[in-house]
């Protein structure tokens, strides 16, 4: 049945009554009406799910009130319509309390507004239906083989540890450098769990000057300082039944992650200037591209939050050390915007391939899109070639080899490039060069006595 | 009470002027009212106030579609007095002017079906 089509219980024990119900209802061709005398046989029907039901206030077997809460119990969401013999403003309430979607008098006027009833009805599920499908292709875009592409042993282990987080509540702390994709994770996390259907909300700290954070995240109430010239509901009341991510929340204010302790603790929340307390039923997705554990250590980072948001951690690594994946995830990435551009699939060449393979991407994932859309203007005949990768970087190798230099002189830019990459690892980069990390202090000694 | 029973503008307005419809709902009428009056004086004569009630709201609905006023008038205060289980001996008496009413109605109703 689609939104348009409205199957319609209607009972009414008057017989007259009920045969011009019928006519009014069945009016519509896409309305399938069914009729009942009494509430029991309504109440048993009620296994064949209608869109919409009538009720006649007073009937032979029941009150109104009675089939009304017995229908409520069992088909909560269907809207009820009463029809009443009397205009009683007291009843008309009572029955709205009681959560009825209507309440129409056997008056002159009632053809109308029965039919506006019901086309008000067929318009809301009709957005309801809409609603649901978004959620749905949401849901399906964000499923973990969707929108997380790689399969190199680090995603591996990404994936092991996204499927941790999918029948629980855990708080979840992301890490990875800028672009390596960690709102698309949490944004997974979130579609992938049991509050799917409720709200997913982002916040990145960074964004948000310091004075106004505490009102984003908090809300306040109308008056509360100046400038407050409306009540505002703050992001956590938002993400109310769902998720919030705090994105870059090691670039949090000290003071405030006071308040956001209290809060995580207490899993409450007072709007600035309230005195209402909020139950907050939040899951939480923290991000960073810093060390946090650094960050407490300088005494920038509270120590009790850091625990609190530790959860289960979920390192991205840099797409430089994904293996393959930049190739999997170039071809993704062309395949969508040929698609949203309206133009051919596009393929890469070979050396288009171990050229973008061999290059380290600062900027990881969000650096190789702007590679790839580049690339998919710039190639002809549907096929990236080598030639038509910019790289935006002068890090890459080519641009190396194009510098007229000793070998020496070659092997100090490598040394200083990979100790750059690698944060001054000097364990890494030596793993990296298949090299001893003798070998690597003794470079770096010659760099530095040579500058 | 004036010359005609009937008023069908509210069956008009319902129907939309569905001139099949009102000819229908006005047989209807003919065939039920007598059952329907038959209930309501069952009822009375039972003493059974919550009978009485739920068959005079129930005839009232009917009524709507037809009658005139002063009718629907009538039956309203029959509902309110057996709600109010005030007086059988006032209800019997209502009962009768009502049922002498409806007779001269469904006459009424049958003449212009045949016209």
């Amino acid at each position: 049945m689609n939104s348009s089509e409205l199957k319609i219980f209607a009972l009414e024990d008057n017989a007259v009554f009920s045969k011009m119900l019928h006519y009014i209802l069945s009016m519509d061709d896409e309305h399938e009406v069914k009729m009942f005398v009494n509430g029991r046989d309504l109440l048993y029907a009620l296994d064949e799910n209608p869109s919409v039901i009538t009720v006649d206030y007073s009937l032979p077997d029941m009150t109104g009130e009675e089939v009304i809460h017995k229908i409520k119990a069992k088909l909560p969401q269907v809207p009820i319509i009463v029809i009443s013999g009397q205009n009683d403003i007291q009843t008309a309430v009572s029955l709205f309390k009681l959560g009825v979607y209507d309440y129409i008098t056997k008056e002159e006027d009632i053809r109308e507004r029965l039919l506006n009833a019901l086309n008000k009805i067929k318009t809301k599920q009709s957005l309801e239906e809409e609603v649901q499908t978004l959620r749905q292709e949401l849901s399906n875009k964000y499923e973990f083989d969707n929108s997380i592409i790689g399969n190199s042993t680090p995603m591996k282990k990404v994936f092991q540890m996204l499927h941790k987080t999918t029948n629980n509540n855990i708080t979840v702390s992301i890490t990875g450098e800028t672009g390596t994709g960690k709102e698309v994770i949490a944004k997974a996390i979130h579609y992938n769990s049991n509050r799917k259907n409720k709200p997913f909300v982002a916040v990145n700290i960074a964004a948000i000057p310091t004075s106004l954070l505490e009102s984003e995240l908090f809300g306040h109430e109308k008056g509360s300082f100046t400038g407050a010239i409306a009540k505002r509901v703050g992001k956590f009341e938002e993400a109310n039944g769902g998720t919030i991510f705090l994105d870059e929340i090691g670039e949090m204010d000290i003071n405030l992650q006071a308040k956001l302790l209290r809060v995580i603790q207490e899993r409450e929340v007072v709007r600035i200037g309230g005195n209402k307390t909020l139950k907050l039923d939040v899951r939480i997705i923290t991000a960073t591209h810093r060390d946090l554990s650094l960050r407490m250590n300088e005494k920038l980072f509270r120590e009790d939050l850091y625990y609190r948001l530790l959860g289960l951690p979920i390192h991205l690594p840099p797409l430089r050390e994904r293996e393959n994946d930049v190739i999997l995830i170039a071809m993704f990435l062309a395949d969508q915007f040929t698609a949203s551009n309206g133009m051919k699939k596009l393929t890469f060449t070979k050396e288009a391939k171990e050229k973008l393979l061999k290059y380290h991407f600062p900027g990881n994932i969000r650096e190789l899109k702007a590679i790839v859309e580049l690339s998919a203007v710039m190639c002809e005949n549907d096929t990236i070639s080598d030639t038509d990768i910019q790289f935006t970087s002068s890090q890459d190798v080519n641009s190396l080899l194009n510098k007229d230099l000793t070998l020496k002189e070659y092997t100090f830019e490598i040394i200083r490039s990979f100790m750059d990459r690698y944060h001054d690892n000097v364990a890494t980069v030596a793993k990296k060069l298949d090299i001893g990390k003798v070998t690597i202090y003794r470079y770096l000694k010659e760099m530095d006595t040579n500058s | 009470m004036g010359n005609s029973r009937v008023d069908l503008s509210y069956l008009e307005t319902f129907s939309g002027g569905d001139k099949i419809l009102i000819a229908e709902m006005m047989e209807r009428f003919v065939l039920d009212a007598p059952d329907q009056l038959k209930s309501i004086d069952e009822s009375i004569n039972l003493g059974d106030w919550k009978s009485a009630y739920k068959n005079l709201h129930n005839f009232k609905s009917t009524l709507n579609f037809i009658a005139i006023q002063e009718i629907k008038d009538q039956v309203l205060a029959m509902e309110k007095i057996a709600k109010e289980e005030t007086s059988v001996s006032t209800l019997k008496e209502k009962y009768k002017l009502l049922f002498d009413e409806c007779k001269l109605l469904v006459e009424e109703i049958k003449k212009t079906l045949s016209q």
